[in-house]
């Protein structure tokens, strides 16, 4: 007779408190009770938007809704925790909304009361949350280094993490909503420019985070996977204050269509975990050198962090702005004292096959969505631009990106490349990703100006 | 692989080339950025079409060879393996695996391969038994379609990459080769262009542009090839009967389509569309997509004010957008190219200063809140603007852009010309304030007041009696403000100041200014006596505004001879007749390369997520029953996989019943 619960000795046998499932069930097995509720209640929502709303949505709109019950349900019994987060931020959107319309009709709304409702004001409208997420994201990346001496610290940056998804996740359905209050023609998903995929990708990769951090049980990764997402929230901080760019713009007509909803999420799911792999890359190398006593073996790590923290200020270097000098400043430090710690923190690390196998799945999981992303963009380029392929800069560095990860995957598929180099190659992997993401809107012009700084 | 690993950084290496380097640009521009020997160099290696030059192309073939005989080599070996159960391993050759368990059971090897074959059934494999005596020999599998994986996903690349080349520029380039076509260069009438100049109307496989005015009709593309273009007929003839484009308050456009007939020129007959920007037409095996729009050849009515000379009457001209028109002899019988009528234009009247430091305080309020807020912007459409050029008297060409309606700025109606010498300089403008019927009749008669030499002695006499007592003060006076208001006329203050030293500059332009303003003020005067106009008020708020008007246009006319035109046109009125700009193509590899897209997704999932496990259990019979010896491969192995066999391994031992030897 088989079980296929863990039996408790078997469980003792895995490492401790890791699972697959990332939550308390410890392995997926089938849909319970909750996960029919939890798609009830989607399916429920999804016909109500249905029948009161439905002649506002063309074909694919109504198609893309029915999908995502589907698509949602099936995320929440992958994994229990994305409920709980789609339900609260759902809930708090739903609460937002109807705090905008001051007479109870949803269909209208009034924007100014975000500066008289309270709740409005501080915490739901699409800006407050968005900038307690960032605020949010700061303190977790305090409370995770912290985490390397004290367990209840690194617990309260997983607490502060996960309050921060929800934040900016919140932020972003309202921004939604806000959108469509500003003109009838206005409101889109908030996905179109640099400003709201830098709150999409740092969400991203948050989530991702979290999961990898419930299912190999450990917190210590999780300074390191924040530094990234940090720097994220300072480039969107400065955005803001520098360039406004947190007001919500109206579409071109290229990006008006239901394509954007498909193929903008794909990328960053892809653009998010590569972040998160390169990211395991450094502590990888940080507790491979953990015993190392010359600073010689360190020196390729300390520039490679270094360049990292100096691409915004090669990509701003039109103005030298003091923001971008303190970054760069202030990252060389960081990634300095990190590796003058290495002992400490490469005894707090998880083993390094652990940090090996996480690199691998976020690269897996990373490429693939890549592939379907850039496959999308080429079948609404075909819609829209008339061909699905033209060599623009955008395009032409997606395609360098995914080369250089299949090449990595190869590499580990095909010779078994393991170890410090596979953790090199991940972590100027970022750089070519952050080109991509970043330096093409920047710098090279052509057909995907969306962002331009 | 090595070989396909180094093309594959060659093309990355390229491609990232032709991203930093602007492709497909007319030669001069990269003569200008590389100067003309590093021209010559790259254009040897045709870095300007980078992605269609012969030998990216030939690494891309390179690169499908490679795969090819990649896929067809390992193909056959990777179905065999995944068909086969591997049962003919030999039990003993077990004890090599690194995963492998030994277990007592008090089963008989009959049962135990029932149970066993149960268990793994559950787990999710496949198995088959081979009896060997009185052992048994139970291999299974799963997960056989992670090969399938590899072999559609680098089918895929091929597929896609040939895909790719139908729809390239190769088919076209390939037809001008075998077929002898010339591409056309310079300006030719459709009718006029030869048959070399025209490709096949069966032509499979092109990418062509199609500019139609507003109520005209076109069967014709136009496919660029090499320096030149190639007609290309179309089956099926389209007439715009309307084009449309809407545009959000902010002035950026919000939508455009165009309301098209489409008349098939096989059977003649027609339905209407609209094509979008994200909804194409499609019919017989073509594509239209709305790709931009440009002005059809609206036509244009202008006044053309002199500015130089006393003659302060316009006169009139006429033309087309894209056309060119002379100006009269009078002005210099120059040839004006029209190139450019925008009907809205949307500016940000706000401020523009340099933001102000602000406490961080309030930085941080400003941006909580709705994502909503309220600009210090002020958008206004202020209307009509036509962009001309004309050759200046130095030879040089220079753009002009006039807005049809007065700007209020700074609270006064201004008529705004600017002017650039290329188009990568942003537009200097000549501010010309409104009289007060909202012209600028008053100013370009002052300016020719200005120009007559009788009218500024008068009026430089007439500054002389009012400020200066009679006598000799009054004759110094006089000849000051003649000769100042000549220099001035001439060359603005820069002509006053030119001669003078570099410290008594601003001294005599402290003198200066005054003297001319109140000169002009006379001049001003005298010329509306002139003119019979009614007498300027001496005081209130329209006085007020008579002399803000005043000092405008001192600030004009000292600009003015920095005006590299011989006169200012000014549109009157216009009728613009928009135009469609549609890309039409005919892909035939597109169904290809979605194929290619579609096993390369399945690919590259089932190569990453379906997991390929091999298990054997070799039971033969014991004393107590059977004693079974286990082992589970798999070709990638990561910690999930050591986990898989963990529980495996209990499985079987509970099933068992016992413990390990």
């Amino acid at each position: 007779m088989t079980t296929d619960i863990l039996t408790p000795d078997a469980a003792a046998l895995w490492a401790r408190d890791m699972n697959t499932s990332g939550d308390r069930r410890g392995r997926r097995g089938r849909p319970d009770w909750t996960d029919f509720a939890f798609f009830l209640l989607l399916a429920v929502g999804a016909g109500h938007v249905l029948t009161s709303y439905g002649q506002f949505m063309d074909y694919y709109e109504k198609l893309i809704l029915i999908c995502a019950v589907g698509l949602f349900s099936w995320l929440g019994w992958l994994w229990r925790p994305m409920r709980v987060l789609m339900i609260t931020a759902g809930a708090s959107a739903l609460l937002a909304i109807w705090l905008y319309s001051p007479t109870g009709a949803l269909l209208q709304g009034d924007l100014s009361r975000a500066e008289s409702n309270f709740l409005l004001k501080y915490l739901l409208s699409s800006q407050s949350a968005i900038l307690w997420m960032c605020a949010l994201f700061v303190l977790a990346t305090v409370c995770y280094w912290i985490g390397f001496a004290s367990k209840t610290a690194a617990w309260l940056g997983t607490v502060l993490t996960w309050g921060a998804v929800y934040a900016g996740l919140t932020g972003l359905l309202v921004r939604w909503r806000e959108g469509h209050l500003m003109g009838p023609d206005i409101g889109h998903i908030p996905v179109s420019n640099l400003y709201e995929v830098f709150v999409l990708m740092s969400l991203i990769t948050a989530l991702f985070y979290l999961y990898y951090e419930r299912r190999y049980a450990t917190r210590a990764l999780g300074g390191f996977v924040l530094l990234v997402i940090s720097s994220l929230v300072v480039f969107l901080l400065w955005y803001s204050f520098a360039r406004d760019a947190y007001q919500i713009q109206p579409l071109v007509p290229a990006l008006k269509s239901w394509w954007m909803k498909l193929h903008v999420p794909a990328n960053f799911i892809g653009y998010g975990t590569f972040s998160l792999a390169a990211m395991v890359g450094f502590a990888y190398l940080v507790k491979s050198h953990g015993e190392t006593r010359t600073w010689k073996p360190l020196i390729p790590v300390f520039l490679l962090g270094a360049v990292l923290c100096a691409e915004p200020l090669v990509f701003g270097s039109r103005e030298l702005s003091a923001t971008w000098m303190l970054y760069f400043g202030i990252g060389a430090l960081i990634v300095g004292t990190i590796l003058a710690f290495r002992a400490p923190i490469a005894q707090r690390l998880p083993s390094l096959e652990l940090l090996d196998d996480i690199m691998y799945r976020a690269i897996a999981v990373g490429f693939a969505f890549f592939t379907v992303a850039t496959i999308l963009g080429a079948l609404w380029a075909a819609d829209a631009w008339g061909t699905y392929w033209q060599w623009d800069p955008k395009e032409t560095w997606a395609l360098i990106v995914w080369l250089n990860y299949a090449a990595w995957l190869h590499m580990r598929l095909m010779k078994g490349l393991r170890g410090s180099m596979a953790a090199y190659w991940a972590l100027s992997g970022l750089l070519v990703t952050s080109f991509a993401f970043l330096g093409v809107n920047m710098f090279l012009s052509g057909l995907h100006s969306y962002g331009a700084l | 692989m090595r070989f396909a690993i180094s093309l594959l950084v060659f093309i990355c290496v390229a491609s990232l080339i032709g991203t930093v380097l602007p492709q497909n640009q007319a030669s001069n521009t990269y003569i200008d950025q590389f100067g003309p020997f590093w021209f010559a160099v790259f254009d040897q290696f045709s870095i300007w079409h980078i992605y269609n030059s012969p030998w990216f192309l030939l690494i891309m073939a390179f690169l499908v060879v490679s795969t090819t005989l990649c896929v067809m080599r390992n193909t056959p070996k990777m179905l065999r393996d995944m068909r086969t159960f591997r049962e003919y391993v030999r039990g003993s050759s077990l004890k090599a695996f690194h995963h492998k368990v030994d277990v007592d059971s008090a089963l008989s090897p009959d049962q135990a391969v029932e149970q066993v074959g149960a268990l793994l059934r559950r787990q999710g494999f496949r198995y088959r038994v081979r009896a060997d005596g009185d052992s048994r020999m139970v291999a299974a599998k799963k997960g056989a379609a992670n090969r399938l994986g590899y072999i559609f996903a680098h089918v895929a690349i091929v597929v896609i990459c040939l895909g790719g080349l139908l729809d390239s520029e190769l088919p076209v380039r390939l037809q001008v080769w075998l077929f002898d076509k010339q591409p056309v260069v310079g300006n030719m009438l459709i009718s006029d262009v030869p048959e070399s100049g025209r490709l096949s109307a069966r032509n499979p496989s092109f990418r062509a542009n199609m500019l139609i005015p507003d109520g005209k009709q076109s069967s014709m593309g136009i496919v660029s090839s090499g320096q030149g273009v190639l007609l290309q007929p179309l089956p099926f003839a389209i007439r715009l009967k309307k084009f449309y484009v809407e545009y959000y308050d902010t002035g950026m456009p919000s939508d455009f389509r165009s309301d098209v007939t489409v008349t098939d020129l096989a059977t003649g007959k027609s339905f209407d569309q609209t094509i979008k920007v994200n909804e194409p037409l499609r019919y017989k095996g073509v594509t239209v997509y709305q790709s931009s729009f440009d002005d059809g050849g609206s036509t244009l009515q202008l006044k053309a004010w002199p500015l130089s000379g006393t003659e302060s009457q316009p006169l009139d001209l006429s033309g087309a957008v894209g056309g060119n028109a002379r100006l009269p002899a009078a002005l210099g019988a120059q040839t004006v190219d029209y190139t450019g009528l925008r009907v809205i234009n949307v500016e940000n009247m706000g401020g523009n200063g340099d933001p102000q430091p602000v406490d961080l305080i309030r930085d941080v309020a400003a941006v909580t809140g709705s994502a909503v807020r309220p600009r210090s912007d002020d958008l206004r459409n202020v209307g009509p603007s036509v962009q001309y050029r004309l050759v200046g008297a130095d030879g040089q060409a220079h753009e002009f852009t006039q807005y049809m309606l007065p700007v209020r700025i700074d609270d006064f109606p201004m008529f705004l010309l600017g002017t650039r010498n290329t188009a990568a300089e942003p537009y200097r403008y000549l501010r010309i304030p409104a009289d007060d019927q909202g012209t600028m009749r008053e100013f370009m008669q002052l300016r020719a007041a200005l120009a007559d030499p009788e009218l500024r002695d008068q009026a430089a006499r007439r500054f002389a009696e009012r400020n200066a007592p009679a006598g000799e003060q009054r004759d110094l006076m006089f000849q000051a403000a003649q000769g100042a208001l000549r220099t001035f006329s001439q060359r603005g203050f820069n002509g006053i100041i030119d001669s003078a030293p570099q410290d008594q500059r601003e001294k005599i332009l402290n003198f200066a200014v005054p003297m001319i303003q109140l000169s002009l003020q006379e001049l001003r005067l005298l010329m509306r006596e002139r003119q019979h106009l009614p007498a300027l008020p001496d005081s209130g708020p329209q006085a007020e505004h008579e002399a803000q008007w005043l000092r405008l246009s001192v600030l004009a006319l000292a600009s003015l001879p920095d005006y590299p035109a011989p006169a200012a046109l000014q549109l009157s009125s216009f009728h613009q007749i928009q135009a469609s700009v549609f890309q039409v193509a005919r892909s035939p590899g597109k169904n290809t390369v979605y194929l290619g897209c579609l096993l390369l997704v399945l690919g590259v999932f089932s190569m990453f997520y379906i997991r390929e496990r091999r298990v054997w259990v070799w039971i033969r019979p014991s004393d107590a029953g059977s004693s079974w010896l286990a082992a589970m491969t798999t070709q990638r192995r990561n910690l999930d996989f050591n986990h898989e066999f963990e529980r495996l391994r209990d499985a079987l031992r509970r099933l068992g019943g016992s413990h390990d030897n």
